[in-house]
């Protein structure tokens, strides 16, 4: 607190208004340093999550929550959380409405923790959101999807992906959102027509329609 | 990330090439400091209600709402029909009698309605001060954002953001501006409005998101503010809209007062669009991505990981221009504070047009850099400093304006007690008594203050 008061008062005091009424100041779980998930979905069986994440300023032995939507009621199964060293670590999951909270204990001696789970197969994967966030500026989060041999991806997905059905970002997604279908099923429809391609042809439109009456405008004055 | 980085180079660089574009006819129209502050008083209402939109919604609308409400739910959407009152009474007991005033400035109204160049030099000092803490607010969402997009240190991206929005402000003055700023609240519209259906189909509905919302934290579909909380809120950004220096300044550009009333309510169009579509997108985004860096990062994560690369780039140039926009209105009535006010009404009453016009431009300059060193502290989010600037301007202005503009009952020592009195208060509250009643907000106490010392010193002078 002092040096932020001997801060503070160099910009005159008016700004110790600023400083006191900052949400961000309250801040104690520690922060993401890194989130590497894996997305392993299966043709007809349940889907694989394996998180490998480790938390800055989270002290050993303190307890760490982790936040799951539950997505159409479908359960998790077989939790598990490891050390660094694949020790298994204490773990106890709760319903609270609409989303899962899972919370572990802090690790002695590794920085790291690994969930792993299975959730039966559906649209959206629900990914385990710590409470530390990520550091501003920062991009830890890393996601890679594998679909069933033989299928192809269809629609957009969540968050958008690469070709190799990976992504960096700079906060945990609460689920991944991917549809696939077995590769002699997709039809052009599936492969073009997305929400984000209509979104992207509704805003050449748009854009364009609204030049040409402009132009038209100006020229009938 | 390649896909967004891409193709929102090439849209700003075309946007950037359109409002210099319009900066430049502006200038080879603006031969006068009249001309440059009141754009020959020729703005229409549709125009005239999109600059008042683009002047209000804001980084602190774009980055600082967007992010209260992924931070704090849905009960932040209550300070709006509080600024609407405030564009009510603006509406009714404001716009119109100031516009057919006629005066350039809102310092020029004050020292001509109280007859004091004391109250113009106050008035045109608290424009500048309070101003500039809105200026760091702006500087530091566009930081933000650069910083989550790019990945680049915050100062390059305040820098082009200055620099861009100083040219066309600086050349055009409020008539560049005031094409500008229609052509930047129809993006702000369509960037918003096409982000909403690729977000909600992410999520699954809104329903869906509502029950994630509730399961989260019961506070963010209920109240996470409590009713005083709010209370304080609206009426703090209410009175400021009502007799806010940087909107009055661009009434005195429209036709006639009756183009002013127009223009407020086509302005309160833009703004329930907007308004709405950004409590959808900061809910959304809490389901999407529930733990941020910062609340003010939901915009700019929400362009770069949901959005294609198309609709990407429109929301991250509406949200620029969000921020120019303001930034703009801003740099038009500080550098007017400094040359009219100061220089051309009190310390050379008989300048040049010319010099003043220069001094203008060259106040845009000065006082658009100065905020960048404050911003690069990062002091507090970008929603906790567009409230501050509002608790100090409405606790200044609020009194003398409305009562001055609908009674003749004030005197000059009551318009000094007021305004002195008002921010006194203000910053007292802020320092020693809110830390105690949080509940009661700064420019509650200002503006009770203000109103008992405008009317008992009034009473007492007359």
């Amino acid at each position: 607190m002092i040096p932020c008061l001997v801060r503070v008062h160099r910009y005159s005091s008016l700004f110790l208004v600023l400083l006191l009424s900052s949400p961000a100041a309250a801040q104690s779980v520690g922060y993401l340093r890194s989130f590497d998930a894996s997305i392993r979905l299966r043709d007809g069986a349940p889907t694989e999550v394996a998180v490998r994440l480790s938390i800055d300023g989270l002290a050993a032995g303190a307890p760490a929550r982790f936040t799951l939507l539950q997505y159409e009621g479908r359960p998790l199964m077989s939790v598990t959380a490891t050390d660094g060293a694949s020790r298994p670590l204490a773990i106890a999951t709760s319903v609270a409405g609409a989303v899962v909270h899972v919370d572990i204990t802090a690790p002695a001696d590794s920085p790291s923790v690994e969930l792993r789970y299975n959730i039966a197969p559906g649209d959206r994967v629900p990914l385990p959101v710590p409470a530390a966030p990520p550091r501003s500026g920062e991009r830890p989060v890393q996601l890679t999807v594998r679909i069933p041999d033989g299928h192809e991806v269809v629609g957009s997905t969540f968050p958008p992906l690469d070709q190799d059905l990976r992504t960096r970002m700079a906060g945990v997604p609460a689920f991944v959102l991917v549809r696939t279908k077995p590769a002699q099923q997709v039809t052009l429809f599936d492969r073009w027509v997305t929400a984000s391609r209509l979104n992207d042809a509704a805003i050449i439109v748009l854009m364009l329609g609204s030049t040409v009456w402009w132009l038209g405008r100006r020229r009938s004055e | 990330m390649a896909g967004v980085s891409l193709t929102f180079a090439v849209v700003l660089a075309l946007y950037t090439v359109v409002i210099l574009a319009i900066g430049i006819a502006g200038f080879r129209k603006t031969k006068t400091e009249d001309e440059f502050l009141t754009a020959g008083r020729s703005i229409g209402p549709w125009v005239g209600g999109a600059v008042l939109a683009a002047t209000q919604i804001s980084a602190g609308t774009f980055v600082g709402t967007v992010g209260r409400h992924y931070g704090t739910g849905v009960s932040w959407v209550w300070i709006w029909p509080g600024l609407w009152l405030g564009w009510l009474v603006s509406a009714i007991f404001v716009a119109p009698k100031l516009r057919e005033f006629g005066a350039a400035t809102v310092p020029d109204y004050l020292a001509a309605r109280y007859r004091s160049q004391l109250a113009r030099l106050l008035s045109a000092l608290v424009i500048i001060f309070a101003y500039t803490i809105l200026l760091i607010a702006q500087y530091q969402a566009a930081g933000e954002i650069f910083q989550v997009l790019f990945g680049v240190p915050p100062i390059y991206a305040m820098i082009m953001l200055m620099a861009s929005t100083l040219i066309y402000t600086m050349l055009g003055g409020v008539r560049s501006s005031s094409y500008i700023d229609f052509l930047q609240t129809l993006l702000m519209i369509a960037g918003l409005l096409m982000a909403i259906p690729i977000l909600v189909n992410a999520v699954g509905g809104l329903h869906v998101a509502g029950k994630y919302l509730g399961s989260m934290d019961p506070r963010l579909t209920g109240w996470w503010y409590n009713g005083r909380e709010i209370l304080g809120f609206s009426l703090a950004f209410g009175l400021t809209m009502a007799a806010s220096p940087y909107e009055m300044a661009r009434y005195n550009s429209m036709r006639d007062p009756a183009t002013v009333r127009y223009a407020i309510g086509v302005n309160f169009l833009f703004q329930a669009i907007i308004g709405s579509s950004v409590l959808v997108l900061g809910l959304l985004m809490r389901v999407a991505f529930p733990r941020l860096a910062s609340w003010d990062q939901a915009s700019s994560v929400m362009a770069l990981n949901l959005l294609s690369p198309i609709a990407g780039s429109l929301f991250l140039i509406a949200m620029l221009s969000a921020i120019m926009s303001t930034c703009n209105s801003i740099l038009l009535v500080t550098a007017a504070g400094v040359s009219h006010d100061i220089y051309g009404k009190i310390l050379r009453p008989g300048a040049s047009d010319s010099v003043k016009l220069l001094l203008n431009r060259l106040g845009i300059v000065v006082l658009g850099a100065f905020p960048v060193w404050f911003a690069l502290k990062k002091l507090s989010d970008v929603q906790s400093i567009v409230v501050l600037q509002t608790e100090f301007v409405a606790s200044f202005f609020f009194v003398p304006m409305v009562m001055g503009l609908n009674s003749k009952f004030g005197t000059r020592a009551g318009c000094l007690a007021a305004m002195v009195g008002g921010f006194t208060a203000c910053l007292l509250w802020s320092l020693y008594g809110r830390p105690r009643m949080p509940d009661i907000n700064p420019a509650q106490a200002g503006i009770v203050a203000s109103a008992a010392l405008y009317f008992t010193v009034s009473r007492w002078t007359r």
